[in-house]
């Protein structure tokens, strides 16, 4: 993947105007709090030396004993209680804030990956890049947030603490800017490296899981069991995490004896300076309030804390990922932001009237970053009521030419037509209400199977005669029986403790309902029954007709049984329709479709194997 | 789980565990916390002692300067050394950091790899595994001894400033200690609750969590685009993410005003002690340096305090999930493995076998009887979920919790371990993909044997192959796979490869084939069925599949049905009556008409 855009200001500018349209108020309030926060501060120290003055003095001048314990008391209020009220405001105002950009950048990120095309989403590069701005998103969000931090907690506070050692002693202000301009430079170098210190790691780590994953996950252990596999993994992965852990821990030895020299340099100054203080005190050129003023500042002035250290990490970490994730999330149209404030969902209508006809003209297909064609010059024709049965070997072609119907992948040359209309001048989604589809590699919603099924229409979620009517057809009911809590029951344990876990036979009738759900006017089916046992699979071609009503279909599969449902059947190779015609014309040619159907004609010759040996 | 733990005794084993991973290192960690106690004193000390001259310089009491401040210089140096030994102890810990957890991770690692599979069946456990594994190498450090030095290092700052204040009326100490008791009292409570609210809320997050991540995940992509499911989805997002937020922002509420209601309080009692101190020198009974100290330390003694209390929310998490990774490790491990392996002759016996899952009640092989022996050729055929899979999970010995017995040449191997595994080779419907190597893909199959190359370039031959990893630069060390920048495989291709592995154990006795051709088209099917035929000829084979013909070619057909064997028999002698094998078969045999 490559991240190595180069970060530009602009992304920035454009990063802070949207989290401050995602939270107007809330971004203004934050920066508000800060400044009463960064004050309150300043004028506790302020109060402190009065307090102490007051104190020394109280030993000669008692009358002022009430006057002194209201200063005493007027630091402590200062300190604790406004300080932990405006701690408070800010905590809640934090949370508020952060949860709503949260929500609006995550929000922006899903909204942008469903409009993405299938084609793109292929691409290795852009998949990669959405999957690490899934993953980074946080850092993304946060950073407004770091950089108030920042900028209040330190470089404000900091100078105006400078500013008062400074207005006390130009000396004393210059060894403190030194001290702190040391810390600071050393700070940045190291928050880098601990940056790329994960970084470093990143590949190695993936190797590790891999193999930690193959002795301690439910769907890989059983394979590495009965391979005995156990040892040789475990040992594979000790060896790098062995490898890891000595190069990990030899930088991070080495940071920390820097970052502990630094340390040790500054608590030696600070010991000097308390001693200098006192010598100016004995010189009589300040009194004691002001000695344990400056003392106070320069202590807060030098230390980098916390407050300063994540800040700093987390904005170096931001400086590399935003260009990517920016990229990826704007710029947006007007219609998209309006669709995102609302989260509408459009009508479901065919818009293009009644199916009639769909038709490939000359379709050629190649991926986008593979030069190699899988569908070459295809011509076909299906039209309403067509039963149509795509067989071909593995890598034939079957598959993409189906996503070219369905208008997923747009092919590189040629023309798709749908009811005589060239389908780049229908959107994808008003053509997608035309099809109701069973993919091979279908989605497994860990969510109740009523979702599972009325996904397939959602507009139609709560009605429950449709979905009744797809469990019907789809012969759902006995699986519903077993289930704890029928059709509301939770597909997967993880997210629910009455959840079930379904085969892989019976997730595919689950991903037939939720292709009949729609009652569509297209059904495209791939490999539906791959996992299905024969007495079911026989059910469902029986039924196959009568579910069908008259509508059209489009059958991908491997096995005959469904080309001999077929009104036609296409026989794919090397990316080309090689033969097309009913089963019985096909069979008369003596071509592919005789070659594969006689192949497998004979395992049903009854011939008994063992006397062949 | 046999073995219950409570707090204090999972944090104890932690601590033991680590000290017996890095005995110098933690008992450095305990000696610089002992330091602690000088260091801290020597700081107040130094303080007060300064303050004190300050102030007789500014009254004029003494009037040299170096003289009188020789303890002020002996402290800074003291404290100077203190500061350098923490140091030490800073970098040191970089490296406990590193050990601890690989070693934490090594153990773990270990412990997984030899669980029986029962135990990743069961979703609790299951659950437990996963957290531990994702979680428990951060925590370990801090549960076995950071959290403990932390509350330690606040016990000793505690101490030495209630050492100070003894300065004052013991009665006005006393005051102030159940103060300070009852506010950790009240942070610990409110600590717990927050603790638990999180904990309800965890499951709403991970569902949460799991829609967004559904959101990118490439097979619900293309269903999403089309049934247009983006929206609908992202609305379910953040019904629950909404719902999420403000539960948690109550509770965090919840927290926070217990920052500021005790903080008050807390004002009040400093006032209380520090209305004392003012007392006691304007009565000359103690020096301005003592104001000094109690001021500039009354605050981050409150802030300790705040901490103290505070951290212990997180200090339950760490401990739980610790608890988890000792009830793991207390579980069974599977027995070693012996060297036994079938001989040339054999027979297994499955007698009167029940098995039941986990947390279920459904009887998956339901007194479930059988024999085999060498050289036959088996077909399993039966509904989904009619126990075929529990069966070849019984038969490789991954699974030992049954009832009955399993007999191997007229023994019982219910308690023994590894004579079947030893000599079957297995493919699984849902087989692994290994990014590794083409090479080490093969090699998996038979991990005791080195391969030479033209071994593998045999075998690659025989699935068919060869031609096409002969096309690929790097030949058979091409890497496959995501995790490792490899190429991607077709399901078709994957599956050769799957079969390859199978036939890089020559020496096994039984093969089991579970769907070996699901995804191949016809030809490649035949091709397949009829390299097993070539090659089994001293092997008994066990082939799972729903596509019958070739089941018509084996010696014997096994009929599944509600955990039980229903029909057993030659296939001519189950065709020539009713059976439901026959049933199945003439359905499928009559698209080929």
């Amino acid at each position: 993947m490559n991240l190595k855009q180069k970060f530009s200001f602009k992304t920035l500018l454009f990063m802070i105007e949207s989290v401050f349209r995602a939270t107007p108020v809330l971004f203004s309030l934050l920066i508000l709090i800060k400044i009463i926060e960064t004050s309150i501060g300043l004028v506790a120290l302020y109060v402190l030396k009065d307090a102490t003055n007051l104190v020394a003095e109280l030993v000669i001048n008692k009358e002022i004993l009430t006057k002194a314990l209201i200063m005493t008391f007027i630091y402590l209020i200062l300190l604790l209680v406004i300080n932990s009220l405006v701690e408070f405001m800010r905590e809640i105002i934090d949370g508020y804030y952060y949860k709503n950009a949260d929500r609006y950048f995550r929000i922006l990120l899903m909204y942008k990956l469903g409009k993405l095309s299938q084609e793109k989403l292929y691409e290795k590069d852009t998949y990669d890049k959405y999957n690490f701005a899934y993953r980074n998103l946080y850092v993304f969000q946060q950073l407004p947030w770091h950089i108030l931090n920042f900028v209040f907690d330190f470089s404000f506070k900091k100078i105006i603490y400078l500013a008062v050692i400074f207005s006390f002693n130009i000396y004393a202000g210059l060894i403190s800017v030194g001290l702190f301009l040391f810390n600071l430079i050393y700070n940045i170098i190291y928050s880098k490296k601990r940056v790329n210190l994960d970084k470093k790691f990143n590949n190695d780590e993936r190797k590790k899981e891999n193999y930690v994953s193959l002795i301690s996950q439910k769907y890989t252990i059983k394979e590495t069991k009965v391979n005995q596999l156990e040892n040789y993994f475990f040992k594979k992965q000790d060896d790098i995490s062995q490898t890891i852990t000595k190069e990990r821990y030899k930088i991070l030895t080495k940071e920390a004896i820097i970052s502990r020299c630094v340390n040790i340099f500054i608590v030696a100054i600070k010991l000097f300076y308390d001693i200098f203080l006192l010598y100016l005190v004995f010189k009589k050129q300040i009194d004691l309030g002001t000695m344990v003023l400056i003392s106070a500042a320069i202590s807060t002035a030098t230390q980098i804390g916390y407050n300063f250290k994540r800040p700093l990490e987390k904005i170096v970490e931001f400086v590399e990922i935003a260009p990517v994730i920016v990229e990826l999330i704007f710029p947006l149209t007007k219609e998209e932001k309006k669709e995102i404030n609302h989260l509408g969902e459009k009508e479901f209508s065919l818009t293009q009237g009644e199916f009639d006809n769909l038709r490939l003209e000359n379709v050629s297909y190649h991926y986008p970053l593979c030069e190699e064609y899988v569908v070459k010059d295809v011509n076909l024709e299906i039209k309403k009521g067509d039963i149509i049965s795509i067989l071909g070997y593995n890598g034939s072609g079957k598959t993409t030419t189906s996503k070219l119907l369905l208008g997923l992948f747009k092919p590189t040359s040629g023309n798709i037509y749908f009811n005589n209309k060239n389908i780049k001048d229908i959107p994808f989604n008003e053509l997608s209400m035309y099809f109701g589809v069973g993919f091979q590699e279908y989605a497994r919603y860990q969510l109740s199977l009523k979702e599972n099924i009325a996904f397939g229409k959602v507009e139609d979620i709560d009605n429950e005669e449709l979905i009744n009517e797809a469990i019907k057809k789809a012969n759902l009911e006995s699986i519903i029986n077993d289930l704890p809590k029928g059709i509301n029951t939770c597909l997967g344990k993880k997210y629910d403790k009455d959840g079930q876990d379904l085969s892989g036979g019976q997730w595919q009738r689950v991903i037939q309902a939720r292709a009949y759900m729609k009652n569509p006017e297209i059904l495209v089916l791939d490999e539906p029954t791959a996992a299905i046992d024969p007495i079911e699979e026989e059910r469902i071609l029986k039924e196959f007709r009568y579910n069908l009503q008259g509508k059209t279909a489009i059958l991908i599969s491997h096995r005959i049984s469904f080309a001999r449902l077929a009104s036609k059947i296409i026989m794919m190779k090397d990316g080309m329709i090689v033969e097309s015609g009913t089963h019985d014309e096909l069979l008369k040619k003596k071509g592919y479709y005789y070659e594969l159907f006689t192949a497998q004609q004979t395992l049903y010759q009854g011939e008994k194997y063992g006397e062949e040996i | 789980m046999a073995k219950k733990y409570n707090y204090f005794s999972t944090t104890f084993l932690a601590f033991k565990r680590a000290f017996k991973d890095c005995p110098f290192i933690v008992s450095f960690k305990l000696l610089i916390l002992l330091t602690e106690i000088p260091s801290q004193l020597i700081g107040l000390f130094l303080l007060e002692e300064i303050t004190n001259k300050a102030y007789d310089f500014i009254n004029g009491v003494e009037t040299s300067f170096l003289p009188v401040i020789h303890n002020i210089i002996l402290f800074s140096l003291i404290l100077f050394v203190f500061a350098i030994l923490n140091a030490i102890s800073y970098v040191l810990q970089q490296k406990l950091d590193c050990k601890l957890r690989y070693l934490y991770l090594q153990r773990l690692n270990k412990k997984l790899s030899n669980l029986p599979l029962e135990y990743y069946e069961t979703q609790e456990i299951d659950n437990k595994i996963q957290l531990v594994k994702n979680f428990g190498a951060y925590i370990y450090p801090r549960v076995s001894l950071y959290s403990w030095l932390d509350i330690f290092y606040c016990f000793i700052s505690i101490g030495i400033f209630i050492f100070i204040t003894t300065r004052l009326p013991w009665w006005v100490v006393l005051i102030f200690i159940i103060c300070c008791i009852i506010y950790i009292i009240l942070g610990v409570y409110f600590g717990k609750k927050l603790y638990n609210k999180y904990d309800e809320l965890e499951l709403t997050r991970q569902r949460r969590n799991y829609l967004y991540f559904l959101t990118q995940s490439k097979e619900t992509h293309q269903d999403s685009l089309m049934n247009r499911l983006t929206i609908p989805i992202i609305k379910k997002w953040r019904k629950l993410n909404d719902n999420y937020n403000n539960e948690a922002i109550k509770a965090d509420l919840v927290s926070s005003k217990f920052e500021v209601i005790p903080n008050l309080f807390y004002a009040l009692i400093c006032l209380f002690v520090l209305y004392f101190v003012i007392t006691e020198i304007v009565n000359g009974n103690q020096e301005i340096g003592f104001f000094t100290i109690v001021m500039t330390n009354i605050i981050s003694f409150g802030n300790m305090l705040h901490n103290l209390s505070f951290d212990y929310q997180f200090d339950i998490r760490d401990n739980q999930i610790y608890r988890s990774y000792l009830e793991i490790m207390d579980l069974d491990e599977e027995k070693p493995n012996s060297n036994e392996q079938l001989s040339s002759s054999f027979n297994i016996e499955f007698e009167d076998v029940t098995y039941i899952y986990p947390q279920s009640e459904h009887k998956a092989l339901n007194s479930f009887n059988l024999k085999i022996h060498e050289n036959e050729i088996i077909a399993i055929v039966g509904y989904n979920g009619s126990g075929k899979t529990t069966f070849v999970n019984l038969l490789t010995e991954l699974t030992k919790n049954y009832q009955g017995n399993i007999i191997v040449n007229g023994k019982n191997i219910n308690n023994e371990m590894g004579i079947l595994k030893n000599s079957i080779s297995c493919i699984f419907q849902d087989f692994i993909q290994y990014s590794f190597t083409i090479k080490e893909n093969i090699c998996l199959g038979n991990i005791n044997k080195t391969f030479k190359d033209e071994e593998i370039e045999q075998i690659l031959n025989k699935v068919g192959l060869l031609d096409f990893v002969n096309t690929l630069p790097n030949g058979i060390n091409t890497m496959l796979g995501q995790i490792e920048q490899g190429i991607d495989l077709s399901k078709g291709q994957w599956q050769r490869l799957a079969i390859a592995r199978l036939l890089a154990n020559d020496d096994s006795k039984i093969w089991i084939l579970d769907e070996p051709t699901s995804f191949l088209d016809p030809m490649g099917e035949i091709e397949i069925y009829d390299l097993i035929k070539s090659l089994c000829k001293d092997k008994t084979i066990l082939f799972i599949s729903h596509r019958l013909g070739f089941s018509r070619q084996c010696q014997r057909i096994l009929v599944f049905k509600d955990g039980k064997i229903i029909e057993d028999d030659e296939p001519d002698k189950l065709m020539n009556r009713n059976s439901l094998y026959k049933e199945m078969y003439e359905t499928q045999k009559k698209w080929y008409e």
